[in-house]
């Protein structure tokens, strides 16, 4: 929720006199004239904003803020649909990209100027690349190829964002309404999440994605299997990661009478027997024999004291942070089963941790 | 490691800095400028510090946000009615054809109406019907509500934007609330928490949304059965990590989601399963004692989004000298009692 927060406002240039002095940010700025000062525009009027009487939350605008914004002011008002109202519209964007009357506006006058949609879709790329996270680029963007109904090149840009940060929201959102708008996009999609998973085993979104494109695939008993043995390989080679771990359970929700329970109930028991105490293990292996037991026979009595313990465990030993949650799971199975006596009692101090 | 203090008095003065002027690197939130007016005053009305603005400057704040409300007219269809987030454009209001490009936002809508509630006003020069009607016509065939109504996004955010709208206002039968419910199923993920949208990656945020709105609507059960709930109580107490909670699983603790999954194991009852002194720590390790305000992790600088939701965050797990939130509308419980006041006077 605070992507809009940050990005943004470091990148928009709020000094101009660093336009002016710094040689790097000498992209076509260094001789930057203010509209007010553009032969130009004389024509025009600018509208400076109504705060109305009493101010609050004033910002301290810089100045060719305000210059662009009053001039924004004055052709949205006047209606004009020009090549220069596009050029000050884009100002006004690379200062503000947040403001949702500056993306309404420029839609207006592109497709007035029956501007070449392709043309438009580079440019957003590019408005893109520098705000990553802002929610408008995006929505524009989504403007665009829906209009040109031409997807053809929306994977491949997806992926460009996500090689800057991988766990982009806006960058995954967007590709799935890709795929889910326009069909024959998902065929590589296994593909291209597969080597994000190899790059970082660590991130959530390829994860989710990996569901996202099995679920739509309506997948048989033996996809999900092959998902299951992927699953193993990875929980494997990084026993902590809950990502890994979120999936598998996942998985879990496509079994049919316990058939995948028993595959991954074997594949915990081994790799708990070999010592592993994984967090995400030990959680698994409490839900699992609480599936499991149905009776009051002795075999299952031990079942659940075993589950016990492994709260026990996980509040003292190896989940200290979450001694509360322990506790309260390991009562539900205590009450559940009527077991009161054992020898993993969880003792909270003052009601707290 | 000592235990850090909490400082009220420094977080006022940075709230009542915030309402008064900012630096030019906020001008990204020229077109938002009533979420800044929104978190400054929640912030404040947690901390017990809105008395000290004074009865002429409130007055002022209230006139400030009414101008913003767009109410039905020849120049503006009942459709765009509401409130605008700034006064960026404000001089386009009544000004013919020019509609589409001075509309109102449902974000920014659910906000003034808890900024009005929070200052006292009772609500009376809401035009309740076209704000009503508003919402209403920002909702989309699959139950999810649009931003705004020109090209706006649509997800989960606007979906609780609306529904806590239709809440304040004591009225929800402009929108229909079946296929609200049915969307909000519809972004339950396998990992036993909420996205955006259906599909995609489950998130603090959304989960927030999510849990609130159904709360707001009394259907939290309709949605979450017990096996369900259970799963979204582990997904929500795992997220606390090295004290604070991240957002998604591996990632990085930021202030902000002690609120946002603060606020939803607060809705679902389970608050105390997680660890508070930790949380308590993480979060005012990240105050900030130059300037006042919290930044979401060390190597940022305090803002008011933050500042505010890590109060709320620390309100929720009882800080001391902070007042109590009321989780699903997130104003305060007095602002929320005394909105109780106004929708019995108006029945
Ligand atoms: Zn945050």
């Amino acid at each position: 929720m605070d992507d809009r927060k940050k990005s943004p406002e470091l990148k928009s240039d709020s000094s101009d006199s660093a336009d002016e002095t710094d040689p790097s940010r000498n992209n076509g700025c260094s001789n930057y004239v203010m509209y007010r000062d553009r032969p130009e525009w004389k024509d025009v009027q600018p509208v400076a904003q109504d705060d109305g009487p009493a101010q609050v939350v004033r910002i301290a605008y810089s100045e060719k803020f305000s210059d662009v914004f009053d001039y924004f002011r004055a052709i949205i008002k006047s209606g004009e649909k020009s090549e220069r109202a596009l050029n000050l519209v884009t100002d006004a964007i690379t200062l503000n990209p947040a403001n949702y009357t500056v993306w309404i506006y420029r839609l207006e006058i592109v497709l007035y100027l029956k501007i070449d949609l392709h043309n438009e879709l580079d440019y957003i790329s590019n408005v893109i690349r520098e705000f990553t996270k802002n929610y408008q680029v995006w929505q524009y963007r989504k403007n665009i190829v829906e209009m040109l109904n031409d997807p053809s090149g929306e994977l491949e840009f997806t992926a460009d964002i996500l090689d800057l940060d991988a766990k982009n929201y806006h960058a995954w959102q967007y590709r799935q309404w890709v795929i889910t708008t326009f069909s024959n996009l998902i065929e590589n999609e296994l593909n291209f999440v597969d080597d994000l998973i190899s790059q970082d085993i660590r991130n959530n979104s390829a994860w989710n994605q990996r569901y996202f494109v099995i679920n739509m695939s309506n997948p048989n008993a033996d996809v999900i299997d092959k998902e299951l043995k992927y699953t193993f390989d990875k929980i494997q080679i990084l026993t902590k990661n809950e990502s890994a771990w979120n999936y598998l359970r996942g998985l879990l929700l496509y079994s049919e009478n316990g058939i995948l329970e028993d595959k991954v109930s074997t594949f915990c028991t081994q790799l708990y027997d070999k010592g592993n105490r994984s967090i995400h293990l030990l959680s698994c292996l409490i839900d699992l024999l609480d599936v499991d037991v149905n009776s009051t026979e002795l075999e299952d009595v031990e079942k659940v004291k075993f589950a016990l313990k492994l709260c026990s465990d996980l509040a003292s030993v190896y989940d200290p942070i979450r001694r509360s949650y322990w506790a309260y799971i390991s009562s539900n199975i205590e009450n559940k089963y009527s077991i009161k006596e054992h020898d993993f009692k969880i003792v909270i101090s003052n009601g707290n941790n | 490691m000592t235990k850090p203090e909490f400082k009220p008095e420094q977080h006022k003065k940075y709230f009542r800095r915030s309402l008064d002027l900012l630096p030019g690197e906020s001008a990204v939130f020229d077109y938002s400028r009533l979420t800044i007016l929104y978190f400054a005053l929640i912030g404040l009305d947690i901390l017990d510090g809105l008395d000290s603005l004074g009865d002429s400057r409130k007055k002022d704040i209230v006139e400030w946000v009414y101008r913003l409300q767009l109410v039905p007219s020849d120049h503006c269809p009942v459709h765009k009615c509401g409130f605008m987030g700034s006064t960026t454009v404000i001089h386009l209001k009544n000004h013919p054809n020019r509609d589409k490009f001075c509309e109102s936002n449902v974000a920014m809508t659910y906000m003034a109406l808890c900024i009005l509630v929070t200052l006292g006003d009772d609500l009376s020069r809401v035009d309740k019907s076209a704000v009503l009607r508003g919402v209403a016509s920002l909702q989309k065939p699959d139950g999810s509500f649009k931003s705004n109504y020109e090209h706006g996004e649509s997800d989960l955010r606007f979906v609780y934007c609306s529904l806590a709208i239709c809440n304040i206002l004591d009225d929800s039968s402009t929108i229909n609330v079946n296929n609200a419910i049915k969307f909000i199923s519809n972004c339950f993920n396998y990992d036993g928490a909420f996205g955006q949208n259906p599909g995609t990656e489950s998130h603090g945020g959304s989960t927030y949304c999510a849990i609130a709105s159904l709360s707001l609507l009394d259907q939290l059960n309709s949605v979450l059965d017990e096996n369900k709930s259970k799963i979204l109580e582990r997904w929500a107490v795992n997220r606390q990590t090295n004290g604070g909670f991240q957002g998604r699983p591996n990632k990085d603790p930021d202030t902000c989601y002690s609120f946002w999954l603060g606020a939803t194991l607060s809705i679902m009852g389970s608050l105390n399963r997680i660890n508070k002194d930790r949380n308590r720590d993480f979060v005012l390790n990240n105050a900030n004692f130059i300037t006042g305000g919290f930044s979401k992790n060390m190597d940022s600088i305090p803002d008011p989004m933050h500042t505010c939701l890590s109060l709320c965050g620390l309100s929720l797990i009882g800080e001391e000298k902070l007042n109590p939130i009321n989780p699903s509308l997130n104003i305060t419980v007095r602002a929320a009692n005394y909105l109780k006041q106004i929708q019995l006077r108006n029945m």
